[in-house]
Parts: C-alpha cells; structure tokens; sequence
C-alpha cells in the first residue's frame, strides 16, 4: 500500500469509527456520539444546538480533565485519541464589549 | 419594575438545578440566599487564586443580576482588589463586568456608573453587542460559565486587577 492509499484508508477508517462523549454545559449534561474525523467545531455546533445555544457565539470546549486549554476548533477527534465516555465542557464565553 | 418575589426564586432554583452537575464539576461553592435574592458563588482560577462573586438578583430576569466580584481577604466588594484582570473589557477597568448580563454595566443603574449608555436595560437577554448573542448568557447557570471560563484560562485571566501585599 502507498502512502496515499495508506492515508485514504486512514481517513476512511476514520469515518467509520464513532466515539461516545459526555459534554457538560451550564445548561444541562447529556452524551453525544461523534465520528473520529468530526472536528471540534463540529462537537461544539451539535452541543450547542441541543442545549439551545444560539450558533453565532464563540465557545469554549476543553477537557474536564485540563481547562486550563480550549480546543482548537480545527482538530479532529481523532487527533486527541479520546476514549469513550471522555468528560467534554462547553461554555459561551462571550466578548469584551 | 417589579418583578414578584416568587416568579424570581422559581427562575433561580430552575437554573442553578441545571447548571448543578456543572458547578461541581468545577467546585464552585454556591449559595443561595432567598431572603435577600443574593447568589454568592466562589471559584477558583487556573492559578490556583479563589475568587468570590456576588448576584443581587431582586427584580430577575426583568433586569439582569448584579454582578459583583469580593475581596476574599477583605471582604471589601467591588474593589480592582477583588477583580480579575483580563485580556480584554469583559473584565473592565473600572472593577465592572462589562456584559449586557450585568445591571452594573448599564449608565442608567447606580448613578451613571456603567460605562454603557447604548444598552437598553430591558433588551438584556437579546442583545447582539460587539456581534454576541447575548441570548446565550440568560440563565445564571451561562453567565457562571463565561466568568469560570476566563478565569481557568491563562490567557484571559492575568491575575488580580490590583495585586494585593
């Protein structure tokens, strides 16, 4: 296998793998089930719909384990090797007006 | 504008019971004084540093809360002592949080204290200033999380507006 079919099977593989996170809001808790390549925005945009967080706000996801670091919204699931059942926070965090 | 005693302690009660798994996730301490409608919350910042912070919440959601940070050593409320310095005017100069969410911000509370003469008071909840929906930050349970969430993260939180001896 080359390297493009090695990098096409993995990003295939991916796709079909499917991670279970606990995301923690100021408006409630619940458990989301998110593919491996989802980027971080994408996990910031479902959570934030299901709580009925408006889209147009900045937020912040961090690890419970270290929140100290918000999440760039560019990386992928994949990229943190994230177990299932990780403990996710997602807060608003507003803008200095 | 008065908002009934009753009709304020349900909204409480509901949004500090959603945000419950949330706060100790984090280990804010909160307590609730219904006979004077005040939340006093403390929290802790990414060093370590404790902060308390005050709700006067009479006439909520009417009006938004007032927001006040204490002096954990001196009690002394609404001191640059008390208050976190930030990267930008959420936490600003004048010992304010600087969010349509709080009373304080507003010209038109506490004797034309608050730097914003462009907010109406009653549009707390739907304002879109400097481009946020501010909708997101109507429930105690949002406003806690965007003043934690500033404190845990170094790059917002730059310790206390006056450093202390």
């Amino acid at each position: 296998m080359d390297t493009a079919e090695q990098a096409q099977s993995t990003a295939e593989h991916g796709r079909d793998k499917e991670v279970d996170l606990v995301v923690q809001t100021t408006r409630g808790t619940a458990a989301f089930k998110f593919r491996h390549n989802d980027k971080i925005s994408d996990v910031i945009e479902s959570v934030a719909s299901h709580f009925g967080f408006g889209s147009s706000d900045a937020f912040s996801l961090v690890l419970a384990s270290d929140t100290a670091h918000p999440l760039d919204p560019h990386r992928t699931l994949q990229s943190l090797h994230l177990l299932d059942g990780t403990v996710m926070i997602l807060t608003a965090t507003g803008t200095g007006v | 504008m008065a908002v009934p005693r009753e009709v304020t302690l349900a909204h409480v009660a509901e949004e500090l019971r959603q945000v419950g798994p949330l706060a100790r996730e984090r280990r804010w301490g909160i307590i609730w004084r219904p006979e004077t409608l005040t939340l006093l919350v403390t929290m802790f910042a990414h060093d370590g540093e404790p902060y308390l912070i005050q709700a006067g919440c009479e006439d909520y959601k009417d009006l938004p809360p007032i927001w006040d940070f204490i002096d954990p050593r001196s009690f002394m409320v609404g001191t640059k002592r008390a208050f976190p310095k930030g990267d930008d005017s959420f936490f600003h100069s004048n010992a304010v949080i600087c969010a349509p969410f709080n009373r304080r911000a507003y010209k038109v509370f506490d004797d034309g204290k608050g730097p914003h003469s462009d907010w109406q008071l009653s549009a707390w909840m739907t304002s879109r200033a400097n481009g946020t929906d501010w909708s997101n930050f109507s429930r105690l349970g949002d406003m806690l999380g965007a003043i934690d969430a500033r404190l845990r993260n170094p790059a917002k939180c730059r310790g206390r507006m006056e450093p202390g001896p």
